[in-house]
């Protein structure tokens, strides 16, 4: 760690999950796929879900999200018992298809190991192999898109794509395992991405254990792993000053597994860690797979509260009945603890100090309980991402984070909803 | 069902951790002026120390609150604080009376711990330094054959007494001292302000706990000696001048302890360097043009007040320099 840098060295709590092999689930109950949101009723539900008891194989396309086009494919093989409206706790409702698990079939996609692809074909495969970035859950091809440079751009040279695969956080080494299992398809991966946005310059971003990173290193180049400082948050993706575009290790390994292999993606690997479970380990699961479903497989406490996310930004979650969605690579299973109520602000400055956006989250606080809602756009809390590295060091157990992230997401004129809104 | 909130684990450092480094701290001084005095130093601290706690547990119950809140040591640490710069022989009714001044008035009405606008230890010194001047800065002289009695009220005619550094400085006179001395506490003080290299000590611990902010401590330390280099007073020349300041009153004491405290001082921390340069120059000047030997309790509650200003503006001004850099930069490479 660097001294006097923002930041903070969180405890290394991985357990021995980075160590062993990635554990292979297969569902039991009922798989649930988001096909919409509840808001979008008018919009046409699919042709295959209107034939009830339908026969899917894993990855047919079931769905194209009339939001940003991305595949929805069936994630297992099974029978499509039809559309369900499930009432996420963190999400609100959404419409999902609902299959039953049978057999094992799979679908192929169109492939090449012609290594010459255009920029433009690589996007179409991402995007009909319904690939997800697995750090936030978007469609891999739509960031790729966003990210494209036009032919032959001098800010090439200037920008770097990343596969992150640093895992800074407390419990979560999904993307340590992949890398372990499969290193040469996950820089395979990352060299298509590249391609895609024309990008020159491109490394995996790791914090493995010394030993592993040099096995990584001999395994796929010196050149092609970056090795980022232990702090969280992880400010320095690449040296210099170059421009850092990231996407994840394990959307690196779908998208080379789709183009090379003609597999689609339709599953993730998941943490799952802990005090509720007997050990925390490393499990591919479906998409959609039900959680509660994943977590049995894992052995896990029933009285255990979840945790959707990993130890600094994740949210408890009040049911386990829900389908597992990209995005979410760590799951916590933690036993109830006692309530830790919160103490007024000391004013040590520890917030003020770990801030990697170089904020003044005690001022921001304050402001907030002193509904001075006018004077926060002062502080500019929506730069702001959420690490929750404030909340982290707060020797008050102030939930400090949360209150700047709401101060952010309004830009602070939400609050002023009390004087009447003018279009009514 | 949840009691879980991002993020699921959280750093071990309390708020009770710091203020329970802050007592810790306070151990060795008070041991320091035991060793020199008796029984009665630690007497005076202890008993301000309980009277503090006592009036914060009085009005917890009067606002509602749980006596938990005792457990939090801020009123433990008001009260060491106030019961550490008295004289070893003042009468044990005076920091008492400084405690519950600094809970009952300065700390409660406004809210209690964390939202106190003024230092309750700076305030409560700064009405006992007012009303009892003759009390507070009547130093027994330091002989380790005399043994001060424990009693309630001392009378100061039994003991012989010796004016701080301060005040001979303050007289123009020489204090005559040796540097060894300067640095052992060989000299008449109050209990926690003589021991030099025990309160240096204190700064090293406290700021490697990171209870307190080493960019305070030494821009404050720093400004003092520099203002004390520069403006000897006469007949005393040179170095010794500036050692005799640094020693003299609670220089010291307030660098590592009154100015420190987290609630009242800036969080951000260039606002603290500068809080900490302010302070040493207030401090001093109070040193030197004040009514009493030892004005710093004056300077922090002034600077109190000051530093929500300095903490926003110096917050401010550092991301409007950047951004003039940022730009400027921009324009260059547009060029």
């Amino acid at each position: 760690m660097r001294p006097f840098a923002p930041g903070v060295a969180l405890p290394f709590q991985k357990g021995a999950a980075p160590h062993k092999p990635i554990a292979t689930m297969t569902p039991t109950q009922a798989v649930r796929i988001p096909l919409l949101r509840s808001g979008n009723d008018e919009l046409p539900y699919p042709a295959i879900l209107t034939q009830e008891d339908a026969v899917l194989a894993a990855g047919q396309l079931i769905y194209t999200s009339p939001e940003n086009n991305a595949s929805i494919l069936s994630p297992i093989s099974g029978t499509l018992s039809g559309a369900v409206v499930l009432n996420h706790p963190l999400l609100g409702d959404m419409v999902c298809a609902e299959i039953l698990p049978d057999g094992d079939r799979r679908e192929s996609l169109p492939h090449s190991t012609n290594q010459e692809l255009e920029a433009e074909e690589i996007l179409a495969i991402a995007q009909q192999a319904a690939i997800y970035d697995e750090r936030d859950g978007l469609p891999l091809w739509e960031k790729l898109a966003a990210w494209q440079l036009p032919p032959d751009d001098a800010a090439a040279m200037d920008s770097v794509l990343v596969a992150d695969a640093t895992e800074n956080d407390v419990f979560g080494s999904a993307s340590w395992a992949v890398l372990q299992e499969d290193p040469e398809m996950v820089l395979v991966g990352l060299q298509l991405a590249a391609k895609a946005l024309r990008f020159t310059r491109y490394h995996i971003a790791t914090l493995l254990p010394r030993e592993r990173r040099r096995a990584l290193k001999r395994a796929i180049g010196r050149i092609n792993v970056f090795t980022v400082e232990d702090e969280y948050p992880v400010t320095a993706f690449a040296d210099g000053q170059a421009e850092v575009f990231r996407i994840g290790a394990q959307a690196c390994l779908a998208l080379a597994k789709a183009v090379r292999q003609g597999l689609p993606s339709t599953d993730v690997v998941v943490t799952v860690a802990g005090d509720g479970v007997p050990a925390s380990q490393n499990v591919r699961v479906p998409y959609g797979t039900d959680i509660g479903d994943l977590l049995a497989f894992c052995h896990a406490d029933e009285d255990a509260t979840l945790v959707m996310g990993d130890a600094m930004t994740g949210l408890a979650c009040p049911t386990r009945r829900i389908p597992l969605l990209p995005g979410v690579t760590t799951l916590l299973v933690m036993r109830p603890r006692a309530i830790r109520t919160a103490q007024p602000c000391i004013g040590c400055g520890r917030c003020a100090a770990v801030c990697h956006a170089q904020l003044l989250p005690y001022e921001i606080v304050r402001r907030l309980e002193n509904m001075h809602y006018e004077r926060l756009q002062h502080l500019a809390p929506w730069e702001c991402d959420g690490c929750g590295v404030c909340s982290y060091v707060c020797p008050s157990m102030r939930p400090v984070a949360v209150d700047v992230i709401r101060a952010g997401e309004t830009d602070g004129t939400l609050f002023f909803n009390w004087e009447g809104d003018d279009s009514e | 069902m949840s009691n879980l909130s991002a993020p699921v684990i959280r750093t071990e450092t309390t708020s009770r951790r710091m203020t329970m480094d802050v007592l810790l701290a306070a151990l060795p001084l008070c041991a320091f002026s035991v060793f020199n005095y008796g029984m009665r130093p630690a007497w005076v601290v202890v008993l301000s120390m309980l009277s503090a706690m006592v009036c914060e547990g009085v009005c917890c119950l009067l606002r509602r609150k749980p006596l938990a809140t005792l457990l939090d040591g801020s009123a433990a640490v008001t009260g060491v604080l106030i019961g550490l710069v008295m004289s070893p022989m003042a009468p044990m009714w005076m920091p008492m009376l400084g405690s519950a001044f600094a809970i009952i008035v300065v700390k409660a009405p406004f809210g209690g711990y964390g939202r106190n606008v003024f230092n309750p230890a700076a305030a409560g010194i700064a009405i006992l330094s007012y009303c009892f001047p003759k009390s507070m800065f009547l130093y027994p002289a330091i002989d380790k054959s005399v043994i001060l009695p424990t009693d309630f009220y001392l009378a100061p005619e039994s003991v012989i007494t010796e004016t701080s550094i301060a005040g001979q400085l303050r007289a123009g006179a020489n204090p005559g001292l040796s540097g060894m001395q300067l640095l052992t506490g060989d000299f008449a003080g109050p209990i926690g302000g003589t021991a030099t290299l025990i309160l240096l000590a204190c700064a090293a611990f406290l700021v490697f706990r990171r209870t307190t902010s080493l960019c305070m401590t030494v821009s404050y330390l720093g400004t003092c000696f520099l203002f004390a280099l520069l403006v000897p007073y006469s007949g005393v020349g040179g170095t010794y001048s500036a050692a005799y300041q640094m020693c003299s009153g609670y220089v010291l004491f307030t660098g590592v302890f009154l100015l420190n405290d987290p609630v009242t001082s800036p969080r951000y921390v260039i606002g603290r360097a500068i809080y900490g340069v302010f302070a040493g120059i207030l401090v001093m000047l109070l040193q030197h043009i004040g009514r009493l030997e030892a004005g710093s309790c004056f300077a922090i509650l002034v600077m109190n007040t000051l530093s929500p200003i300095i903490d926003r503006w110096s917050w401010h001004g550092r991301r409007r320099l950047l951004r003039l850099f940022r730009m400027r930069r921009e324009v260059a490479a547009h060029e």
